[in-house]
């Protein structure tokens, strides 16, 4: 379901409200009639409402909806630089998907994980409009291991290191973080000096 | 209120959620996907009872329930 059908599916519920509004009279004397309405106001609203929420909450994990407030701009940008820091290798090397780079690394995979970062998202919504981002952005709290154990934890190369195996414990509990040793996130200071990696034009 | 209003208001509910829904959905941003979720689609639902309350207050009135 794309954002096309929603609004063909709109356009035509709108049509039908409009036409049980003009008939609303000679419907409601017949039983047929009074099913009609039933599906225009309680059966189809609902199901392409459902299906809207379902598109906008598709739309609103992309990478682009993302980016498209100012503030995150050069975190944007550092999916680009030329390097070794994890999201530049992530987004480079394909190892996320880039249509959904920030929210497969940002979003809750806990149970209701998904309503979660929805939530926490109105936050940077209200923030963007009525508040003042800060310089630079902070995660509300530390980075979470199972965001990065979610695909690593069981990949032969995650695996084969030993410190991997050694520490998959304390790991496992936050009290060590992937980024203990991992520590270049976001390369800003790459998005400063503008060292970005180019794709080689086949 | 009888019922033909109540469906007709049900009806001006969905009517105006769908509107906003559409309006919203031509250019999804963070701020059209709030409007969406927050006004279009508690507009529809708000239809959508207020049809679900008129029908069961007919049923009621006419001893089937």
């Amino acid at each position: 379901m794309n954002t096309v059908f929603v609004i063909s599916a709109l356009v035509l519920c709108i049509g039908l409200a409009v036409l049980l509004l003009a008939g609303a009279e000679r419907l409601m004397a017949s039983t047929a009639g009074k099913l009609v309405v039933l599906a225009g106001i309680g059966v189809l609203p609902l199901a392409v409402s459902t299906g809207g929420l379902a598109v906008g909450v598709v739309n609103s994990s992309q990478t682009s909806f993302c980016l498209s407030c100012h503030e995150m701009t050069p975190y944007g940008q550092s999916l680009f630089v030329d390097g070794d820091s994890l999201v530049a290798v992530h987004f480079q090397d394909r190892l996320v998907d880039r249509d959904f780079a920030c929210y497969v690394c940002h979003k809750d995979y806990a149970m209701f994980g998904d309503v979660r970062t929805k939530l926490s998202g109105l936050n940077h919504l209200l923030v963007h409009y009525f508040g003042e981002a800060p310089d630079p952005i902070e995660l509300y709290a530390s980075y979470p291991n199972a965001n990065c154990l979610h695909c690593h934890d069981d990949s032969r190369r995650y695996l084969e290191v030993d410190v991997h195996r050694r520490f998959a414990a304390e790991m496992a509990r936050d009290e060590r973080s992937c980024l203990d040793c991992h520590r270049s996130s976001h390369d800003l200071e790459a998005v400063h000096e503008g060292l970005f990696w180019q794709a080689v034009a086949r | 209120m009888n019922a033909l209003r109540a469906v007709r208001l049900a009806l001006l509910l969905c009517l105006a959620g769908l509107l906003v829904q559409l309006v919203t959905s031509l250019a999804w941003s963070p701020i059209s996907f709030i409007v969406f979720a927050s006004v279009g689609v508690p507009l529809v639902v708000a239809g959508t009872l207020v049809f679900i309350w008129t029908v069961l207050r007919e049923l009621r009135r006419a001893g089937a329930l």
